[in-house]
C-alpha cells in the first residue's frame, strides 16, 4: 500500500518537475543524432583520402585515382572520399588536424614507370607514398582499401597475378554495418545511465526539502520507499531506452537481434544504475550537489562503459571461459557488450547468459549497498 | 523510545545531545500530561528544536530516554517542523492523502481528514493548488495540516506561528484552542505572548537546560510577589545610580538607557524610597508604569538577558 502510494507520488512529481525528466529522456536520442552526424552516418563510412598527384599528365595515375573513387561497400555506396591537393604541406596538415585519414603522394614518374614496365617489363614501378596518423583507426582502414585497390589495378594492367585475394566481410548480422551501427548499442546503455539523475533527484529532493523527515516519522521502510522509486525509475529507463532505440531506427539502424532480450538486459541494467544512484545519494544532500558531485559517477559510467570512445580492455580473469575485464565492475560496461552481441551479432539468451548473470549479481550487490548507505545517511535517527 | 501507560502522554528523562563540542541539550527532563498544551519556551539556540527532535524520534539522544504513552508509536506523534516542509509539486489534498496513507490510513479516510483540515485552516479554496503556488502563510498552514492528517495523539508544533500574517496567526491560534484537550500539544516558541495564551504549562529552557516548569501563574510567581514597575528618566541611567537603587529596590535592572525596572511587593513604601533617591540625585522623572510580571521578566530574572537577545 505504502509502496503504491509512494510510487504514485514520485511518478506525479517526476511528471510535474519535467525539466530533469525531459533532460533524461531526450539526452540520449539527441546523442544518437549527433553521433550519426559525426560518423557521417548518412551512408557508408567515408574515409577521406587526400591525393597529391605529381604525375598529373600521366594516364595511369588518373585512372588509379578513379579506381579509388569507385571503391564501394556491399550496398554499392562509395567508401573513399578522394580529395585532390597540390602540395605536400596541405596533405600533412590535413592528416595532423584529422580532416583527412590518408594522404597519398603519386610520384611524377608513376605513369612513365608503368609504361616502361608494360613495354620493357622493367621493374620496379615508382612507389606510392602513404602518409597517415597511426592513432587514427580510420587511417588503417583507408590505407587498406587503397592498397588493395592499387594492387588490383596494377595486376589488371600488367597481368601480374596477385598471389592472394582478400574478400572483406563484416562481423555480425548479414546486412552491412556502418561505424555508427557498431557504436549504437553503447548509446542505448547511455540512455539508461541518464536515469542516475532522475533517480538520485527523486531521493535528494526529499532530503533537501526536509520531507524525508516526515517520511522517516511515518516509519515508511527503506524497502517500500526505494522499491517505489525503483519501479518509477524503471519506467523512465524503459522510455529512455525506447526513445533512443527509435532514434536509431530513424537514422537507418537495423537489427535482427531479439528485442525482448534487449529489454530484459536493459531493465536489469537500469536497476543497477538506480542502485548506483542510491550510493551517489549517500554522498550528497542537495540538488546542487547532485548536479556537481553527481556528475562524477555519471562520467565514470559513461566513459568506462564505452559510451563515448572504445577503451582498451584489461582482462583480469576468466570464468567458465568467459573473459572478465577490469571495467566489468560497472554493470553498464557489461550491458554494452551484451547489447552489442544482441543487436549486431544476433545473439540468443544462451550467448549472453554470462553477461546477464554478471549484471544481475552486480545490480543486486550495488542495490544492497545503496539501500544500506541511504538508510544510514538519510533514514536513520 | 518506550511506552508508558498513565496520565502522562510523553516523558523525557535526562536527555543529552551534543553536536561536536556544543552540548545542545544538557540533561533535559520533562513530563507532559495527556490533553494539555505544553509550551516549550526559550531563546533561539536554546535547544528547543533538538529536544523536539529527540521527543519525536527523529534524533537519537546521546543519553537519556523518552517514554511515550501509546502502543501505536508511529501514529501517536504528529510533527509540524519550524521550517516549511511540504511537497512543492503536489496539490494540498494530494500530499495530505499521501501523508495519511504513509501512516496507514485508507485513501478515503485520509481524503476526508485532509479536506476537513484544509477547511478548518482556511485552505479549502486551495485544495487542488500545487503547494509551490501557495503564499508563505498558506504553506505554513499546510505544514500544520500535514502533521495532523493522521489524527495523532501528540502534536508537536515547532514555532507554528513563525512567519504567519496576523490573520493566519489568529486562525492557527483558534485551531489550537479548538483541539486542545482532545490531543496533547507540545508547542515550542520564543514568543512569550503566544506561549502564555496557548499553554496550560510552560517549560523555559536555555543552553539545553530546563530553567523552570509550571503553569503561567506559577512561573510568574517564581520571581516573587508583587508587580513590575518601570521608571523612565530624563537622561541616561548612569552606572553609579544602580548601587543606590539596589539599596532600596529588589531585583532592579536596566531595561534600556533611560529605563529601569524592578519588582515591588509593598509598592507604596518602595515608590517613596525610590522617589527619595531620584530627588536626591537631581533626576527628572519622565514616565512611570506598573504592570504584572510577564514570562519575559521571568526569563530575564533567571538568565539576566532577554529571550530575543
Amino acid at each position: 500500500m505504502k509502496l503504491i502510494s509512494f510510487f504514485i507520488k514520485t511518478f506525479t512529481e517526476n511528471l510535474r518537475d519535467w525539466k530533469i525528466l525531459i533532460l533524461a529522456l531526450v539526452f540520449a536520442p539527441i546523442f544518437v543524432y549527433l553521433m550519426y552526424a559525426y560518423m557521417n552516418g548518412s551512408g557508408a563510412p567515408a574515409y577521406t583520402v587526400t591525393v597529391l598527384n605529381l604525375d598529373s599528365n600521366g594516364s595511369y595515375s588518373t585512372e588509379l585515382i578513379e579506381r579509388w573513387r569507385k571503391v564501394a561497400n556491399a550496398e554499392g555506396k562509395t567508401v573513399l572520399s578522394v580529395q585532390m591537393i597540390d602540395n605536400a604541406e596541405t596533405g600533412k596538415s590535413r592528416i595532423k588536424n584529422k580532416s583527412a585519414d590518408l594522404f597519398i603522394t603519386i610520384p611524377s614518374d608513376f605513369s612513365t614507370s608503368f609504361s616502361k614496365y608494360l613495354s620493357e617489363r622493367k621493374r620496379p614501378l615508382s612507389a606510392l607514398v602513404s602518409y597517415g596518423d597511426p592513432s587514427n583507426i580510420k587511417y588503417l582502414m583507408a590505407a587498406s582499401f587503397c592498397d588493395y585497390t592499387s594492387f588490383g589495378y596494377v595486376g589488371e594492367k600488367t597481368g601480374i597475378e596477385i598471389p592472394l585475394n582478400i574478400k572483406f566481410e563484416t562481423a555480425g548480422t548479414t546486412h552491412p554495418q556502418r561505424e555508427f551501427d557498431l557504436f549504437f548499442p553503447a548509446l542505448l546503455v547511455f540512455s539508461l545511465i541518464m536515469v542516475i539523475f532522475t533517480a538520485a533527484a527523486t531521493l535528494i529532493r526529499e532530503v533537501e526539502k526536509g520531507t524525508m523527515a516526515r517520511l522517516v516519522l511515518s516509519k515508511i521502510s527503506p524497502f517500500e520507499m526505494l522499491g517505489a522509486v525503483s519501479i518509477n525509475q524503471l519506467i523512465i529507463g524503459t522510455i529512455c531506452l525506447l526513445l533512443t532505440y527509435f532514434a536509431g531506427l530513424s537514422v537507418g539502424y537495423h537489427s535482427d537481434g531479439s528485442l525482448w532480450l534487449l529489454f530484459v538486459i536493459g531493465m536489469i541494467t537500469c536497476f543497477s544504475v538506480i542502485a548506483i544512484s542510491l550510493i551517489t545519494a549517500y554522498f550528497i544532500k542537495t540538488m546542487f550537489g547532485l548536479l556537481t558531485v553527481g556528475c562524477f559517477p555519471f562520467f565514470i559510467l559513461m566513459f568506462f562503459s564505452d559510451c563515448m570512445i572504445p577503451l582498451p580492455k584489461f582482462k583480469i580473469l576468466s570464468i567458465f571461459g568467459n573473459p572478465v575485464y577490469i571495467n566489468d565492475v560497472l554493470p553498464t560496461a557489461i550491458a554494452t557488450r551484451a547489447f552489442n552481441k544482441i543487436l549486431n551479432y544476433n545473439a540468443k539468451f544462451s550467448d549472453i547468459s554470462f553477461e546477464f548473470l554478471l549484471i544481475l549479481i552486480l545490480s543486486i550487490l550495488y542495490f544492497a549497498i545503496g539501500v544500506i548507505l541511504f538508510k544510514k545517511k538519510h533514514m536513520s535517527t | 523510545m518506550t511506552s508508558i501507560s498513565n496520565s502522562i502522554a510523553i516523558r523525557a528523562d535526562n536527555l543529552v545531545k551534543s553536536f561536536g563540542s556544543l552540548r545542545a541539550v544538557d540533561g533535559l527532563s520533562l513530563s507532559i500530561n495527556k490533553g494539555e498544551v505544553f509550551g516549550f519556551l526559550g531563546p533561539n539556540g536554546a535547544g528547543k528544536t533538538t529536544s523536539i527532535k529527540m521527543l519525536c524520534g527523529l534524533l537519537r539522544p546521546d543519553s537519556g530516554q523518552v517514554h511515550i504513552a501509546s502502543n501505536k508509536l508511529k501514529q501517536s506523534i504528529g510533527v509540524c517542523p519550524q521550517s516549511i516542509v511540504v511537497w512543492e509539486n503536489m496539490t494540498c489534498i494530494e500530499q495530505l492523502v499521501f501523508m495519511g496513507e504513509m501512516y496507514g490510513l485508507s485513501h478515503r479516510k485520509a481524503k476526508i481528514n485532509g479536506i476537513e483540515l484544509l477547511g478548518v485552516l482556511g485552505l479549502a479554496s486551495k485544495t487542488n493548488s500545487l503547494a509551490k503556488n501557495l503564499s508563505g502563510g498558506m504553506q505554513r498552514r499546510l505544514n500544520i495540516c500535514l502533521s495532523l492528517v493522521h489524527e495523532p495523539e501528540i502534536l508537536i508544533l515547532d514555532e507554528p506561528q513563525a512567519g504567519l500574517d496576523p490573520q493566519s496567526r489568529l486562525l492557527v491560534r483558534e485551531y489550537i484552542n479548538s483541539i486542545k484537550s482532545k490531543i496533547t500539544i507540545i508547542l515550542t516558541t520564543h514568543d512569550m505572548d503566544e506561549a502564555e495564551k496557548l499553554s496550560d504549562r510552560i517549560c523555559i529552557i536555555d543552553h539545553g537546560k530546563t530553567l523552570i516548569t509550571g503553569t503561567v501563574d506559577e512561573i510568574r510567581k517564581s520571581i516573587g510577589k508583587g508587580d513590575i514597575f518601570e521608571v523612565e528618566i530624563d537622561g541616561k541611567v548612569k552606572d553609579d545610580l544602580m548601587p543606590l537603587l539596589k539599596t532600596v529596590l529588589k531585583s532592579v535592572r536596566i531595561e534600556d538607557e533611560h529605563t529601569i525596572a524592578f519588582v515591588a511587593e509593598d509598592s507604596q513604601d518602595t515608590i517613596l524610597e525610590l522617589m527619595t533617591v531620584i530627588r536626591s540625585n537631581n533626576i527628572v522623572l519622565r514616565n512611570f508604569k506598573m504592570r504584572i510580571a510577564s514570562l519575559e521578566d521571568v526569563f530575564i530574572n533567571l538568565t539576566g538577558r532577554r529571550l530575543r537577545e
